[in-house]
């Protein structure tokens, strides 16, 4: 080749290399920007990993905000145990040189799979003992114990200690393995709804306000009239127009938020909806690292996905939509586990309402917001680690130390808990047996100072300290 | 309003940059007509008592006294529906501690503070270095006093620090303290008065 084509070739691959990397950096989020990625993102987050910005800085560093945008709120509501403004105390300035716990990245980083743990983070496992070396030294019973091995199951977490907290441990002391009332609370939203609403009737098919054309399917009407929504006077076009009153055929995750705006947010965060929070394509199981069923790759993950349009029906998307696409060890067994036994029992009428335990029972607990009850959408928001659902959902039913014994043990977690936990979690026993000796130390002292003040009035003298 | 003096005091610390600062017990002086780091730290620490002490006396004390299902309970977060009972309420010295969080990780605030013992229950809140423990001694030995020196906080910054005795007023707090079941057995039995430990304020001076 002569060197005038050399020349050529050389300007033609590097005015290509150059636009290819040019578009890559300004045309977010598309496959092309994905050469930038530095690593694998975690399970938590490859699916935005194209929209770089919701993370990074315009000249690529990390945005201060980056983390506590989407995960503030929950640390708030997990009374997080070290939030950062334990740092932030200047008296606490020499604990900030070992671990600086004013951000979330001294622990946690992204892009780095070498690093990253089963819980999809990046961790240091000596984390705790930076702050805590003297643990051993007022607590004996941790003496010797591992400086990596704190925030085992049931012992400790660095943000939420919400089920793990000492007084806790010990109210549930000896509790039993099956508590006598096993129910999950039940749902106020169509109560708070009526309240809301007193002038809302429920509506029959006559009723519907469809216009001709989209209401040539009966069947479809049908299903609508046996819904809460007809029940609750929500009409077609409540759903199926926005503010000009123009109908359109597929209301998307948007117009259920009218009514239903927190389980809109909650869903946004989670794996299935975290896509649309950020201007994406729904999420699909195609995209999914977890096993998935064939057929289904397709599939998007909106609200109706679960919930099915027209039908609206809770118990479906409880259980049965899960097993739709997911095709996990821990999914394949549930329909033999003891718990789905009782979904089945309640589905059909033959056992109370709040006594079955669907996917959603534990994955999408019912919480409480002072009187209110609702249905948490975000199915990763007690996922890990796994003593999170310890409160949110194994408390309605079950002891905490059955609770804990059983989160603990991941082959019982993968048989989706066919029967009673292998192992046994110290630390009940633990926070008991300190919180006795303490109140032993303490008769003893009480009865030390009575004795002198007994001895000090019999001498005449004033009773001292 | 009480905001707004505060940042303007953080202003006029601000403009006051060259203020010289004595050790123990002494006071700082600064440009004519600013506020000295050390009257700014004497004028918050009279809100943060201020506070505290309505809190203390009209919040927790009459609710005792009315009866309240409500009560203080050191783990008054932790407590919900779902553990067992939702009807608990920070203790005075955690409200405290509970300013001092939001006003410490406030960008705005301008200054930052905290609470110390030599005798705490919670083992983060030991002093964290020899001044600190000379601080601390200082002010249990010399009733009345405080103490103010120098730091650098964790980013290397320079910051006045003054200590103002924490005592015991209130029954609840040394009765609380004296049966704690996390006292160590060479912990002081304490009574109305007695220094129990330090507020310390910290003001900038880069």
């Amino acid at each position: 080749m002569s060197a005038k084509w050399q020349w050529i070739l050389w300007t033609v691959m590097t005015v290509g290399l150059t636009a290819y990397l040019g578009i890559s950096l300004i045309a977010q989020p598309s496959r092309v920007a994905g050469t930038f990625l530095p690593g694998e993102t975690t399970h938590g987050h490859y699916q935005i990993e194209l929209q770089c910005n919701e993370c990074h800085t315009a000249g690529a560093g990390v945005r201060q905000d980056a983390c506590t945008r989407c995960h503030g709120k929950d640390l708030k509501r997990d009374n997080d145990t070290h939030p950062r403004s334990k740092f932030t105390d200047p008296g606490k300035a020499h604990l900030v040189k070992r671990l600086d716990g004013r951000s979330c990245i001294s622990c946690h980083r992204e892009h780095v799979p070498e690093r990253t743990l089963a819980m999809g983070l990046s961790l240091p496992g000596d984390y705790c003992w930076h702050c805590h070396q003297e643990v051993g030294e007022e607590r004996p019973s941790h003496k010797g114990m591992a400086y990596d091995s704190c925030a085992t199951a049931g012992c400790h977490n660095y943000h939420d200690n919400r089920a793990l907290f000492e007084g806790f441990l010990v109210k549930h002391y000896g509790e039993p393995e099956m508590l006598d009332e096993q129910r999950v609370p039940e749902r106020t939203l169509a109560a708070e709804w009526k309240e809301e609403n007193p002038e809302a009737k429920p509506l029959t098919v006559a009723e519907q306000d469809a216009p001709a054309e989209a209401a040539e399917d009966a069947e479809l009407i049908r299903q609508w009239a046996e819904t809460a929504h007809a029940a609750a006077g929500v009409n077609c076009t409540a759903c199926h127009s926005g503010d000009d009153a123009a109908w359109f055929d597929k209301p998307d995750h948007n117009a259920c938020r009218g009514c239903h705006g927190d389980q809109v947010d909650q869903f946004t965060k989670g794996r299935h909806g975290m896509r649309l929070a950020v201007g994406l394509s729904p999420m699909t199981p195609g995209q999914a690292r977890l096993p998935m069923h064939a057929g289904v790759a397709h599939r998007e993950l909106s609200c109706v996905a679960c919930h099915d349009s027209h039908r609206f029906d809770t118990a479906y998307a409880a259980a049965d939509a899960c097993k739709k696409c997911h095709n996990d060890d821990h999914t394949r067994a549930y329909d033999a586990s003891p718990h789905a036994e009782l979904w089945r029992a309640e589905v059909a009428g033959d056992a109370a309402p709040g006594t079955g335990v669907s996917c959603a029972t534990c994955h999408m607990p019912r919480e409480r917001d002072g009187d209110r009850v609702f249905v948490q959408h975000n199915q990763n928001n007690n996922l890990r680690p796994n003593e999170k659902m310890v409160t949110s959902a194994c408390s309605s039913c079950h002891g905490l130390q059955f609770s804990l014994d059983s989160l603990a043990d991941a082959d019982l977690v993968r048989r989706n808990f066919d029967g009673p936990p292998s192992g046994h979690v110290d630390s009940i026993d633990m926070a008991k047996a300190w919180v006795d000796e303490r109140a032993r130390l303490r008769e003893e002292r009480k009865k030390k100072q009575q004795a002198r003040q007994t001895a000090a009035s019999e001498s005449g003298a004033k009773p001292g300290a | 309003m009480k905001r707004s003096i505060l940042i303007a005091g953080c202003l006029a610390l601000a403009a006051g940059g060259g203020a010289m600062l004595t050790g123990c017990g002494g006071s700082a002086s600064a440009t004519p007509g600013a506020i000295t780091p050390d009257k700014f730290a004497d004028g918050v620490h009279a809100v943060m008592m201020a506070d505290r002490t309505v809190y203390a006396k009209h919040v927790v004390t009459r609710l005792k006294a009315q009866g309240a299902q409500v009560k203080p309970d050191e783990y008054w977060e932790e407590w919900t529906e779902d553990s067992g009972d939702p009807h608990m309420m920070p203790l005075p010295a955690q409200m405290f501690r509970m300013g001092a969080s939001l006003v410490n990780d406030n960008p705005d605030s301008g200054f930052q503070y905290g609470l110390k013992s030599l005798w705490p229950l919670n083992p983060q809140h030991k002093p964290t270095d020899e001044e600190e423990v000379k601080a601390l001694k200082y002010l249990a030995d010399n009733p009345g006093e405080n103490y103010s020196t120098e730091s650098v906080d964790a980013d290397g910054n320079k910051v006045f620090v003054k200590y103002y005795p924490d005592r015991a007023v209130a029954k609840a707090c040394w009765e609380c303290h004296n049966d704690h079941e996390r006292r160590g057995e060479d912990y002081p039995t304490f009574e109305k008065d007695d220094v129990m430990g330090a507020v310390a304020v910290y003001v900038p001076l880069d």
